[in-house]
């Protein structure tokens, strides 16, 4: 008897940690820090970032009009943006103190943000500090965020080792072909025959996997017609006759960017592959222009590809 | 606070010791019931990123002007 208080004591605890870990398990209450991930359809609209970072200017170097963040300044941020204002005070560390950077990025509270954060420390230190940059991705938990900075240290190389850059997209995770796309576009910006030689090794490398195959070509076009229709053309010519009409495709876009009209006057003289050129410029300008982007599309001759390019301006 | 008690229970040292050893094995069994939770969040975030559809997959790539 002299017991019974302290026993039902004991019990009382003991029932309530039990129930609060029940709750825990079933996902009844939540206390853990990373939140579960977006369902697919809206972690897919991240859009993988399409140019590395670089690395912050040094002090007194070409920074004109660079704020110069402090600890104090974004302490004093409102709550919505405090966050942004830790990310941008992680980027302008990272050269100079990779460490401190990623210490910065402990203050973000949203988790998305913070895992943003590290893998935007890992993108602007990797050229000066490969093997910390590699690092940091490893150390990354979250498969996406893990993937993202991996494949940001693949951009960050690709105008400089193409073949590290390349060989960091299989770390890429969800986000490999956006890598092989994108790295392979920078990469040949520099040096197109090292480009059009990945997208050539992959058609052995990647026999079953035609998005894997076809996407490379479409890299290596776009980037190369944002800065010249012709040049990207001539790389197309180069391209697996499987995917040429991707390759144009990219090319229609990616100079679309630049200049809608300009590209589709060039489009006319790429012969068979003209349509998948406007089909390019078509879907780009639907994000800007959607009536012009269906006139464009009712405008191709080719019936397959004309079908392809409605389908995607109306959905 | 009375010495001895606690909770307006008066304890004897045994039943300290006792009470305190439930406690630190409440805590951990708390503990790891959150770990394992954040794991089973992090494992269904990460399936729900690599187990996407092909054609969800391209249809996400087309969206983002990575394809035809």
């Amino acid at each position: 008897m002299r017991s019974l208080p302290f026993t039902a004591l004991v019990c009382c605890v003991f029932a309530v940690l039990l129930a609060l870990q029940v709750a825990l398990a079933h996902g009844l209450v939540s206390v853990a820090a990373t939140p579960v991930a977006a369902p697919p359809s809206e972690a897919m609209a991240i859009p993988p970032k399409p140019a590395g970072l670089k690395a912050p200017a040094a002090e007194g170097g070409d920074g004109e009009g660079d704020e110069r963040l402090t600890f104090e300044a974004c302490t004093a941020m409102a709550t919505g943006v405090r966050d942004v204002c830790w990310q941008a005070l992680a980027r302008q560390q990272s050269a100079v103190d990779p460490q401190g950077a990623l210490g910065v990025c402990d203050q973000v509270v949203e988790p998305e943000l913070k895992l943003e954060c590290v893998d935007d420390v890992a993108e602007a230190t990797t050229l000066a500090d490969r093997a910390g940059a590699e690092r940091i991705c490893t150390g990354v938990v979250d498969r996406k965020w893990r993937g993202q900075c991996w494949f940001g240290v693949g951009l960050a190389w690709a105008e400089t080792d193409s073949d590290y850059a390349l060989g960091r997209c299989e770390h890429a995770e969800a986000f490999e072909r956006f890598c092989r796309h994108d790295v392979v576009g920078e990469v040949s910006l520099v040096d197109v025959d090292a480009g059009v030689a990945f997208c050539t090794r992959g058609e052995a490398e990647h026999a079953d996997d035609d998005l894997t195959r076809k996407t490379c070509w479409h890299g290596i076009a776009k980037y190369l017609a944002r800065r010249d229709v012709g040049e990207a053309a001539a790389a197309c010519e180069r391209a697996t006759a499987s995917w040429r009409g991707t390759c144009y495709h990219g090319l229609g876009w990616g100079g679309s960017e630049r200049d809608p009209d300009g590209t589709l006057a060039a489009c006319a003289g790429f012969g068979p592959w003209a349509d998948y050129c406007r089909q390019g410029v078509a879907h780009e300008q639907k994000r800007v222009d959607p009536t012009r982007a269906l006139a464009l599309c009712e405008a191709i001759g080719t019936t397959t590809v004309r079908a392809r390019c409605l389908e995607f301006v109306t959905r | 606070m009375r010495p001895g008690y606690v909770a307006c229970v008066k304890l004897t040292p045994q039943a300290r010791r006792r009470l305190f050893f439930a406690l630190v094995l409440a805590g951990v069994a708390a503990g790891a019931g959150v770990y394992w939770q954040r794991q089973h969040e992090q494992a269904l975030a990460d399936r729900a990123m690599n187990d996407i559809p092909k054609e969800e997959y391209e249809r996400w790539m087309q969206d983002l002007g990575y394809v035809d």
